[in-house]
């Protein structure tokens, strides 16, 4: 990652220069925050940066914001710093998809599925075959479906 | 200029790879060399001499590109 310039240093945050303009990247554990969380963390600061994620020879996920248009270094750095708390509620919001997902599995089987017992469901079989016969049309309704009811 | 990086393909898988140069083949020509370590890649984009004035945008909104299509590609494998 080339760069001219260093102005600032705090471990996980470094910011510099290059030939595409001023970046800031953090470093993040995976150990503790998961990718996914990343993931879903840098889809929605995509809006308002250009994003480059890499993977450190350690295993660490680098993760590198840039301006879309023209900014302050400092900015960046604010924004790297308001990128790790939204990995931190990702994660959160990560674990508690875990915690509940047979809760969520549950209701969502119950609403879906319990109208119809799952016997009837295959016992059903469509009759491919079937051709309907003669006076058998929707026209001539030997059933009677479309009169009015009786009272 | 061309301008190259290391991609992982861990994150940026190839699918999204493809559907990048195929985006953005109009406006820069991207060659994807496969890296020295195992899932790495060097991802070059080279913007094309009519769109120079650009470059720094085509480059960045092709990297944001790849990203928004790597996310979809993992948000649909973990749902």
């Amino acid at each position: 990652m080339p760069d001219t310039q260093r102005p600032e240093i705090e471990g996980a945050l470094e910011c510099g220069t290059d030939e595409l303009g001023v970046y800031a990247w953090i470093r993040v554990d995976p150990s503790v925050f998961s990718q996914i969380a990343v993931l879903k963390t840098a889809y929605w600061f995509s809006e308002r940066f250009y994003l480059y994620l890499a993977r450190t020879a350690d295993g660490h996920l680098l993760v590198e914001l840039r301006h879309k248009t023209s900014g302050a270094l400092e900015e960046l750095a604010s924004a790297c710093r308001e990128f790790c708390n939204s990995i931190l509620d990702q994660e959160v919001r990560q674990h508690v998809l875990h915690e509940t997902s047979a809760v969520r599995d549950a209701l969502i089987r119950k609403a879906f599925f319990d109208v119809q017992s799952p016997e009837a469901a295959l016992k059903a079989q469509a009759n491919e075959g079937y051709v309907p016969q003669e006076r058998q049309s929707f026209r001539d309704d030997p059933l009677g479906i479309g009169l009015p009811p009786q009272p | 200029m061309p301008y190259s990086r290391t991609i992982d393909n861990t994150i940026y898988p190839r699918r999204a790879l493809a559907d990048m140069r195929q985006a953005y083949r109009e406006f820069c020509q991207i060659s994807v060399v496969p890296g020295t370590t195992p899932n790495t890649a060097t991802l070059t984009i080279d913007v094309r001499e009519r769109h120079a004035p650009n470059a720094r945008q085509i480059v960045l909104e092709a990297w944001n590109y790849l990203l928004d299509r790597a996310c979809q590609i993992h948000f649909e494998q973990a749902s």
